[in-house]
């Protein structure tokens, strides 16, 4: 069931009534069943995965509200250091066990082909093996990555003691399988989404009216922006022999906003369809093309799963007392270096792991080694380009300084995404960035029209890229939302209706179109 | 009611209000209108412009809106009738024509040309989908005609509000779009289309295989739901083969169609082939389109035999000295005519 598709809007509306029509206290029961149904008609007997791992959850954070209960039993008030020392350690254990078991089901099915690959390539080298190993084909369900790492989360702040555990198993089912941020997100956290997603909300008019305009946006941005550059996008990657490097410089940066508008539509469909039921989903996006660093621009695009990175493996590597000693012992050596190694180390294991997470591929690991590597690079060279910047006379913080740091993190940012397209793997990638810079040559509409993007669809997705660039600029100051708010109800409705006519009229879909999947269901 | 209740019931009517008067003007404007072109599109919704009862309705495909003249039979035997045939009208498709038709106008007589008999579930032909179905009124009859006529990448939501099949016309929009958005002027003559050209030779199709068995499964599914369809309705039921001269037809066929037939009171079959000659269609001056149809001289031929086949068959009554027919029926034969005049001087 698509998210943009009638049988996701009846399946919604019908969802929304039910919701309304049940007594409060039992509301967040229509959301379990209603997501339950969801996944179920998306992945039918591969939901037991996700099953299993509500399952190991609950009895992890079960077992660690025990345990917590036990220390106040063992030990008297006296005792603080040692009861502490005691929880600590049978904490890590529990969580040490579900982490094991809920990250073995997503290495299982998600990373044991890749692992078994490498394995297997060594041994054919090194030992002239003739067997290979694996596990063959397997499916991997849908959503498993944010589950897994929303419900890794839930454990490690249990394990900290940030909050209590949910009680009730089937609260925390619905907050594992909540419907609308299954298939891409955002990852909540546990105490930011449970006041909202287990009170049994009332129907609040303006929330409601907030959540059609989120939909009516996303919608508009899949259907009109990213389904209608889909088709270029795969075919110029799969052709990228064929081509010349304008080619490929084009599909570089239709790339980076077909992801954006796929993605961030996706986000805002997400968040609207949540706000339906009076349900607070994080945002995930925030600008991230006027961003003027690649630090910054991860601070902005997929802000729920860059923060899940920062809190659960950033800090706690950046901070671990081992680590720490090395660095100290390194500066011993070498200062530059030694008071750098906590950083630069965690920096560079987070980037390695969001490669990971995007794919079991050598090309994502690159991809996110490179995104790291470009932040340690950056921070290192900020006086030069300070200084640089004063040698030009630019003004620190202008109007000149800031585009031109803005085009810079866009161009960077969508040269890394050639990763994204390189389905070939590494090989590719260099190939087409060869071209980009070696084999530029001319540009046809007929040769734009085999690939898939006709005059048509180029001038559509133009006008659909300048009116988001507009919204984006507007939205600095005040949500659109807010600003039409502010306007009379007759212009609201005007404003409203043209759009709904725009995404029916501009879309890309129906007979004859391929409407694509949302790009970050793969992941 | 609580006034908060009241307020979002309110301006939930309106909303869907809205919606669906955007979706409605959307759907009038971004539709093909078959008004220069394609004039078979109309076939279907004119059908509802039908001022008085009928006394007999013809289903069936192309063959038949090219053969048959419901003006001309008005003015020769008296008798009120409507071709709803379509391009490459199925039979689902024509069952399903039949049951619209019947809802809001009970004939005396029902004809169905059997042509499309050889097709199956893999035939499929989306631009004459639309054709037939778009231009039915909203009912559960539509919803179950395009469901069984859709293929799997459709959505059975476009078959609703066209809009969403059509949306890509944005560029193509002219002024007939815009004037012709809500009320289009009728372009057949009560479902017959008019064929000037004459091709002299017939073209040589590719034969199909006779199979076993000899129709697809769907197909005489579909029949055998029409035959009991206009039992239970009480109508007789002609099937016929419109004539033509192309070979992919086989005698076979007919004797599985008489086969079924002869299972069923009521219930004819009559292939128009074999009376060509009876009628007098000349090879050389009454087809078109590598002798696949009848053109207006072949029509008027075939029209005239076939109205006194079935007058005579059926008893069909004269309504010629009605006034509630004859005032909306003279006007309908007297358009005909003069618009058979000016296709004939055109070509000229």
């Amino acid at each position: 069931m698509s998210f943009v598709s009638v049988p996701f809007a009846v399946f919604v509306i019908s969802a929304v009534l039910l919701y309304y029509l049940m007594p409060v206290k039992y509301r967040y029961l229509v959301l379990l069943a209603a997501s339950i149904f969801f996944y179920y008609s998306a992945c039918g007997k591969y939901i037991i995965y996700i099953l299993a791992t509500i399952v190991i959850t609950y009895l992890s954070s079960m077992a660690m509200e025990r345990v917590k209960g036990r220390s106040a039993i063992v030990f008297d008030r006296g005792q603080k250091k040692e009861a502490k020392k005691w929880l600590k350690k049978r904490l890590k254990i529990i969580m040490i066990i579900c982490l094991f078991l809920n990250f073995g089901i997503l290495i299982t099915l998600k990373y044991s082909n890749f692992l078994f690959s490498n394995i297997n390539m060594i041994r054919v080298g090194f030992f002239g093996s003739t067997d290979m190993w694996g596990f063959g084909k397997l499916v991997l369900p849908l959503g498993i990555s944010f589950y897994t790492f929303q419900s890794m989360g839930y454990i490690i702040d249990l394990f900290y003691r940030r909050y209590d555990a949910e009680r009730n198993p089937l609260k925390l089912a619905l907050f594992v399988t909540f419907f609308p941020q299954i298939i891409q997100g955002p990852i909540s956290r546990f105490k930011d989404i449970s006041p909202t997603l287990f009170g049994g909300n009332r129907f609040d008019a303006d929330n409601f009216r907030k959540g059609l305009y989120l939909i009516l946006f996303g919608v508009a941005k899949k259907l009109i922006i990213a389904d209608r550059l889909s088709g270029f996008i795969k075919n110029s990657s799969a052709l990228y022999r064929d081509l010349n490097g304008t080619y490929m410089l084009l599909m570089v940066f239709l790339y980076s906003m077909q992801l954006y508008a796929d993605f961030s539509g996706g986000i805002n469909i997400t968040i609207g369809t949540a706000r339906l039921f009076g349900v607070d989903v994080t945002e995930n996006f925030v600008r991230p093309f006027f961003s003027k660093s690649v630090s910054e621009y991860w601070s902005r695009w997929h802000i729920t799963l860059g923060t899940w990175f920062r809190d659960y493996i950033f800090y706690p590597i950046s901070i671990s007392k081992k680590l720490m000693a090395f660095g100290k012992k390194v500066s011993r050596v070498n200062d530059f270096l030694g008071k750098r190694t906590s950083l630069y180390t965690a920096t560079i294991v987070v980037w390695t792991a969001t490669g990971l997470w995007h794919g079991p591929e050598w090309r994502y690991v690159l991809w996110g080694l490179l995104n790291g590597i470009i932040m340690c690079v950056s921070a290192e060279l900020t006086p030069l380009y300070d200084r640089l910047n004063n040698m030009i006379g630019w003004k620190m913080g202008g109007v000149l300084h800031r585009s031109f740091a803005v085009i810079r993190t866009f161009v960077i940012m969508s040269m890394l995404r050639v990763f994204d397209l390189s389905f070939e793997g590494i090989r590719q990638a260099l190939s087409i960035y060869k071209r980009i810079l070696l084999r530029q040559g001319g540009i046809s509409a007929e040769m734009l029209e085999s690939l898939g993007l006709s005059m048509k669809d180029l001038k559509v997705a133009a006008a659909g890229i300048a009116v988001l660039f507009v919204i984006s600029m507007l939205e600095r100051k005040k949500s659109i939302y807010d600003r039409l708010m502010q306007r009379p109800v007759a212009q609201r409705w005007i404003f409203c209706t043209v759009s709904v006519a725009a995404v029916i009229i501009f879309g890309y879909y129906g007979l004859g179109y391929n409407s694509a999947d949302f790009i970050y269901m793969q992941f | 009611m609580n006034s908060v209740i009241k307020k979002t019931i309110i301006k939930t009517v309106g909303v869907i209000l809205t919606a669906l008067l955007l979706l409605f003007i959307l759907d009038g404007i971004f539709s093909p209108k078959y008004i220069t072109e394609n004039r078979d599109g109309n076939i279907t919704s004119e059908f509802y412009h039908v001022k008085t009862p009928l006394d007999a309705v013809f289903f069936g495909s192309s063959t038949v809106y090219n053969a048959v003249s419901p003006d001309l039979l008005w003015d020769r035997y008296g008798f009120t009738s409507y071709t709803r045939a379509n391009a490459s009208q199925t039979m689902w498709q024509s069952y399903y024509l039949m049951k619209d038709t019947v809802r809001s106008n009970r004939p005396g007589l029902i004809t169905l040309d059997v042509s499309f008999m050889k097709y199956g579930d893999d035939f499929f032909e989306e631009a004459a989908n639309r054709k037939t179905i778009d231009g039915m009124r909203l009912s559960a009859d539509k919803i179950r005609c395009a469901k069984s006529s859709m293929w799997e990448e459709e959505s059975l939501f476009s078959y609703v509000f066209p809009v969403f099949r059509f949306h890509s016309r944005w560029d193509e929009l002219g002024g007939e779009d815009f004037r012709y958005a809500f009320r289009r002027p009728e372009v057949t003559y009560d479902g017959f289309i008019m064929e000037f050209d004459t091709t002299d030779e017939p073209e040589e199709y590719d034969r199909l295989e006779l199979k076993t068995p000899l129709f697809p499964q769907k197909a005489e599914d579909y029949l055998v739901k029409i035959i009991d369809y206009c039992a239970k309705e009480d109508i007789p039921l002609l099937l016929m083969k419109t004539p033509t001269f192309i070979n992919t037809w086989f005698p076979e066929y007919d004797d599985r169609l008489r086969q079924i037939a002869g299972g069923y009171d009521g219930c004819d079959y009559v292939n128009f082939d074999y009376c060509a000659d009876e009628i007098g269609l000349d090879r050389g001056r009454d087809y078109v389109d590598g002798h696949s149809h009848l053109n207006v001289e072949g029509a008027q031929k075939f029209s005239l035999f076939f109205g006194e086949y079935i007058k005579e068959r059926y008893g069909l009554p004269d309504h010629r000295t009605d006034d509630r027919y004859s005032g909306v029926w003279n006007d309908r034969y007297t358009r005909y005519c003069r618009d058979m005049e000016i296709g004939k001087a055109a070509l000229k």
